[in-house]
């Protein structure tokens, strides 16, 4: 005895579901034969088109941003680059400037001192002169006063006494002078 | 299927009401039942069996060719017509953007494109595409518009799946049997490919084995597509039936349980017109894939 599966198929197949029907499988062969070639050529050939044109345009966007973001990230990159450079050089500038500052003001103390250094070594020099000929005026003076003393004694002969006293009278009418 | 339940119900015996003539009843009614049974099998083969609507033909010399307009010729031409109107419509309106129909019918070319074509063919894969989406979307169509429960009326002979018929599965499978050696022959040139037929690398003296395995082999794969698509189509339409049909072999009053088991195999109906309509086509693929590379 079959199952009652067995025999519900053996029925179906012995009502004719096996059976081929020629006019049918001719109708399904043109109808797909048509809708190949129709939907092919006006459906899927530029659906698939346009699929893929949407995958080329989104592919060369994501591409071309990707290029324009490494061309933003090296001009960034280049300007943070200049702008270090540009501090640098600044802070070079700066320093230079204050070095050669500093520079021109020791040069133009070390000018002035030299140059008050030369005043006074002038002034000393010409202090000495003027001494060593106050000085040497002096002597020839004394000299001289020497000489006109010792004239008046000789022209007045006079006692030792009254000598003296000319003496000292002369030499108190000398105007006072500080000693050299 | 209403129209079914309904002359079902229509067809339900009376009790007979006199106790005395009980037993004379009881036979009666069982025989009833059994000629029930064989008016229920009528019924259940009659909507999933082809029937001539148009009687169409030609005499070639002394041999009349029919060519009628059936009932899975006129489903095939609705699913036919549906699909060119769906397609050429949301077609119409393809854009760099997609959006609505358009967006919808893509994502299934997407599918057959990408997930069925270009990982089983793999490099030319793109020759074979359009008409694997040809072939989805028909046998979908005709899957779905099947499943539409349209009594017959007047001359119009009602909704009746055309892929429920092995008279079409086997002409589809064809198309992709023709569809693979065309394939094998343009990539391994046409010698290659019949000189190929056995894999490179069995013994020679397993030829003798291996080259009718491989010729069955080669009439294997068609056959399978056309009976696993048939036999799937036509068999849910018969359980939907069958539960149907319960309400008269057992009682009315199951008529709660069978319909709402029918429902849910109608559910699952749809899903298999989707699911039946996939693998057509992903085995086409697979069979025009491995024709694409010397084994």
């Amino acid at each position: 005895m079959c199952p009652p599966f067995v025999q519900g198929l053996n029925m179906l197949i012995a009502a004719g579901i096996t059976d081929i029907n020629v006019a049918l499988s001719v109708w399904t062969a043109v109808t797909f034969a048509i809708l190949i070639v129709v939907l092919g050529k006006f459906a899927w050939g530029p659906i698939l088109q346009m699929m893929e044109t949407r995958e080329k345009t989104i592919a060369d966007a994501i591409e071309s941003a990707k290029k324009e973001r490494a061309a933003a990230e090296a001009a960034s990159a280049e300007m943070r680059a200049a702008l270090e450079k540009a501090r640098n050089e600044s802070a070079e500038l700066i320093r230079r400037n204050q070095q050669e500052v500093a520079a021109a003001k020791g040069e133009l103390m070390a000018a002035a001192k030299k140059e008050s250094d030369d005043l006074l070594a002038a002034a000393r020099k010409t202090i000495q002169e003027e001494k060593r000929q106050a000085i040497a005026e002096l002597r020839a003076l004394t000299v001289d006063m020497a000489i006109e003393a010792a004239n008046r004694l000789v022209q007045m002969n006079m006692d030792e006494k009254k000598q003296k006293q000319l003496v000292e009278e002369y030499i108190s009418s000398l105007p006072k002078e500080s000693r050299a | 299927m209403i129209v079914l339940l309904a002359t079902l119900l229509l067809a339900q015996p009376e009790h007979p009401s006199s106790p005395a003539a009980e037993q004379a009843a009881e036979t009666a009614h069982a025989e009833k039942i059994a000629e029930h049974e064989e008016s229920i099998a009528d019924h259940i083969f009659h909507h999933v069996q082809d029937q001539t609507v148009v009687p169409l033909g030609f005499w070639a010399g002394n041999r009349y060719v029919r060519l009628d307009i059936t009932k899975h010729v006129i489903n095939m031409w609705i699913a036919a017509g549906i699909l060119l109107i769906v397609v050429g419509l949301a077609a119409r309106k393809r854009a760099l953007v997609p959006k609505g129909g358009y967006n919808l019918l893509e994502s299934f070319v997407m599918f057959v494109r990408d997930e069925i074509s270009v990982k089983n063919i793999g490099h030319h894969a793109d020759l074979y595409t359009p008409y694997l989406c040809s072939a989805f979307f028909f046998i979908l169509f005709m899957n779905l518009s099947g499943l539409l429960p349209i009594p017959a009326y007047g001359g119009f002979p009602g909704i009746s799946t055309a892929t429920g018929n092995i008279s079409v599965t086997v002409v589809l499978a064809l198309f992709t049997f023709v569809l693979t050696q065309i394939a094998g022959m343009r990539s391994q040139g046409a010698v290659g490919y019949w000189a190929h037929m056995v894999p490179s690398g069995v013994p020679v003296w397993l030829y003798p084995i291996m080259l009718p395995v491989e010729i069955l082999g080669l009439f294997t794969k068609p056959f399978a597509l056309t009976v696993r698509l048939f036999a799937n189509m036509v068999a849910g339409h018969i359980v939907i039936f069958f539960l149907i049909a319960l309400t008269v072999l057992i009682s009315v009053w199951v008529a709660p349980v069978s319909v709402a088991f029918a429902l849910g195999i109608f559910m699952l109906e749809l899903f298999v017109a989707l699911v039946q309509a996939y693998v057509f086509t992903m085995l086409s693929a697979v069979f025009i894939g491995m024709t694409q590379h010397a084994h």
